[in-house]
């Protein structure tokens, strides 16, 4: 008998080892077709993350264009002030004058430079009347010497290419002691105020936003016949928070270092479906709910072992994500003032400590049954995501300051792996923050 | 056999390298070498001609996705084949077809009623007869009868125990002797030998 059975084995592999049939005539048009669907997609992908990159350096460049422009402009209305109350042009002129009479021609490069020289010393001039130095209080601290004209360390310091001399400086701009001293007190009073400020850079910012969490799929296969868009059209967004405490460093008046703990809650509704007991790798039959996030298994359904065929109506669900995010942003102060308006990027690394879904269906008995699913299988812990956004501020009292801001947060790394679908989270936020100066 | 390549390159290293580039004449280069007998191996592994041919395209979308996974460890052949043998399983597996039972009876019965594998064993009348096999018989009768494969394999790889994988490949025999011992063919067989 068993001889009979390896003979006809060997049937088998004889007649049908070496044999070949022609493959079907259309097989390879469809193959072709499917390779260029998906290599359209790819690159579809590659274009969108590539266009979003793009848009993204293109309104930063905005951003800081606009804020160049602000500045200039701001620097331009000071320099034309101040000269219009001291007559600071003529004055030079005069000087200009009088150092032609005093110095040796300069060849017409020179001119050119010490020109320069002139425009560039406007410049630092603008920039003490930006640290609130008052215009006299810099001349006080030209002629320290009484008519000498050499600038003062602060200025020194201000200008690395400095060349002396660049701008002669009569003494009589000054009308008297009593002015200089004035000035001078007026200048200790500023330095005193600047030290001050540059003695609090640092906010406690208490957090808070409503978020929007869509996301991005990529599907890695098909499960129970039902792909990423399936999955993707039963799950609604429902409305989802975030608060924590954040800290900031002011570097400059422009720039700032945010960091903190952010705790996030994120929710998502499912809609009525149908799920049907489909074997796992162990060969048993589970009843698991396919989500974007990963698979939920629901045990309790009334059916001790299900088989092949068993199906349960999912009536409605929610998935809950818990994540805690510690956010690396750096803020950019695009319009100076009393309404501060800044530009927020930064990454954020995200840590998801629980990963649950409330499920309610109808169970084989046909009364509807409510259940927690603690786990949702193929959650990845951590994730990675980039933040952009910006944010206006409004000083409410000395330390206090108010700020509202819209920041969208977008995964770079997905939360599950080795699931039907790849999932991106993207969170869009309103958020509103109270920064306590220290 | 047909359909001759449109052109063989020597190397098959450069072949597979314009494939994973997604060189489309290459790939079809590399279609027409392979498809005439991976057609027969998803023919053995499917229940209907219109499912190999389902089979065929997957295995060869995701051949052709998946080459630069390739190392050149052993025969490209063997690498396309077991692809094909994956996406026949997984495809039983997606369609929940792989684990119902029949019974070797049953089967024989239903087996009977068919018509057209009496005259002459072919190559096509020996595919229709394993086609005609219940799913999980018919698995491991190709993975034990074709791949070479031991039970504790088939067992590791069905999700089976190796009991089952047993009493499965003597049912697919028991089953095709039947329909065989119908023929002349078998007779002249242990004739024969």
């Amino acid at each position: 008998m068993n001889e009979d059975l390896n003979k006809m084995d060997r049937l088998f592999i004889q007649l049908l080892e070496n044999y070949k049939e022609d493959p079907p005539e259309n097989s390879w048009q469809a193959i072709e077709n499917e390779l260029n669907k998906r290599d359209a997609e790819k690159y579809k992908a590659k274009y969108t993350f590539l266009r979003r990159t793009f848009i993204c350096l293109m309104l930063t460049c905005a951003c800081l264009l606009i804020s160049y422009v602000l500045q200039r402009n701001l620097s331009d209305s000071v320099i034309e002030k101040v000269a219009s109350t001291k007559n600071l042009p003529q004055r030079i002129n005069d000087n200009s004058n009088k150092q032609e009479q005093s110095f040796p021609k300069l060849p017409d490069n020179g001119l050119q430079k010490n020109s320069d020289n002139l425009k560039h010393n406007h410049e630092i001039i603008n920039q003490n009347q930006n640290n609130n130095i008052s215009f006299p209080d810099l001349l006080n601290t030209y002629n320290s010497d009484k008519g000498n004209v050499f600038p003062s360390p602060q200025l020194k310091a201000n200008n690395s290419d400095y060349q002396k001399p660049f701008i002669p400086v009569s003494p009589d701009l000054l009308k008297n002691d009593s002015d200089t001293n004035k000035i001078q007190d007026q200048l200790s009073a500023k330095k005193d105020e600047n030290k001050t400020k540059q003695k609090h850079p640092f906010f406690i910012i208490p957090y808070f936003s409503f978020d929007h969490i869509t996301g991005r799929f990529h599907q890695q296969y098909e499960y129970d016949n039902q792909n990423a868009v399936d999955f993707a059209s039963r799950e609604k967004p429902d409305v989802s928070y975030t608060f924590g405490i954040l800290s900031q460093y002011n570097f400059s008046d422009i720039a700032s270092v945010q960091a903190g703990l952010l705790f996030s809650n994120a929710f998502t509704s499912l809609s009525s479906t149908t799920v049907r007991a489909l074997q796992d790798n162990s060969g048993t039959y589970k009843f698991k709910l396919a989500t974007t996030y990963g698979f939920a298994e629901i045990k309790k359904s009334g059916i001790s072992a299900p088989q092949q065929g068993d199906t349960l109506l999912l009536n409605n669900g929610m998935l809950r994500l818990q994540s805690i995010s510690v956010p690396l942003l750096l803020k950019y102060n695009l319009k100076p003032g009393k309404l501060n308006i800044s530009s927020i990027t930064g990454v954020a690394i995200n840590r998801i400590v629980s990963d649950r879904a409330e499920v309610e269906y109808t169970a084989a008995n046909n009364n509807s049954e409510k259940e927690t699913i603690e786990k949702i299988e193929g959650i990845k812990k951590t994730f990675f995501t980039i933040v952009g956004g910006a944010e206006a501020t409004y000083p409410i009292t000395k330390n206090i300051i108010a700020g509202i801001n819209p920041v969208v947060r977008y995964a770079i790394t997905p939360v599950n792996k080795g699931t039907p679908v790849k999932t991106f989270p993207i969170s869009l936020s309103a958020g509103a923050s109270i920064y306590i100066k220290l | 056999m047909k359909d001759k390549p449109c052109f063989i390159l020597d190397n098959e290293r450069e072949l597979i390298s314009e494939c994973i580039s997604g060189n489309r004449i290459m790939q079809n280069t590399l279609y027409a070498q392979f498809a005439s007998v991976m057609i027969v191996v998803c023919l053995r592994y499917a229940k209907s001609r219109s499912d190999a041919e389902e089979i065929l395209q997957e295995g060869f979308i995701k051949v052709f996705t998946c080459l630069h996974q390739y190392k050149f460890a052993g025969s490209l052949e063997g690498w396309i084949k077991k692809i094909m043998i994956n996406c026949a399983l997984q495809r039983l597996r997606n369609k929940n077809l792989m684990y119902p039972i029949v019974h070797a009876e049953a089967a024989a019965e239903e087996l009977g009623e068919k018509d057209g594998i009496l005259e002459g064993i072919t190559a096509k009348e020996l595919i229709l007869l394993i086609q005609n096999l219940p799913n999980m018989c018919r698995l491991v009768f190709n993975l034990y009868v074709f791949e070479s494969m031991k039970h504790r394999e088939i067992a590791k790889l069905l999700n089976i125990s190796e009991g089952t994988s047993k009493s499965n490949l003597h049912d697919a025999r028991i089953l095709l002797q039947q329909r065989l011992s119908k023929q002349n063919s078998f007779i002249n067989l242990n004739s024969g030998a």
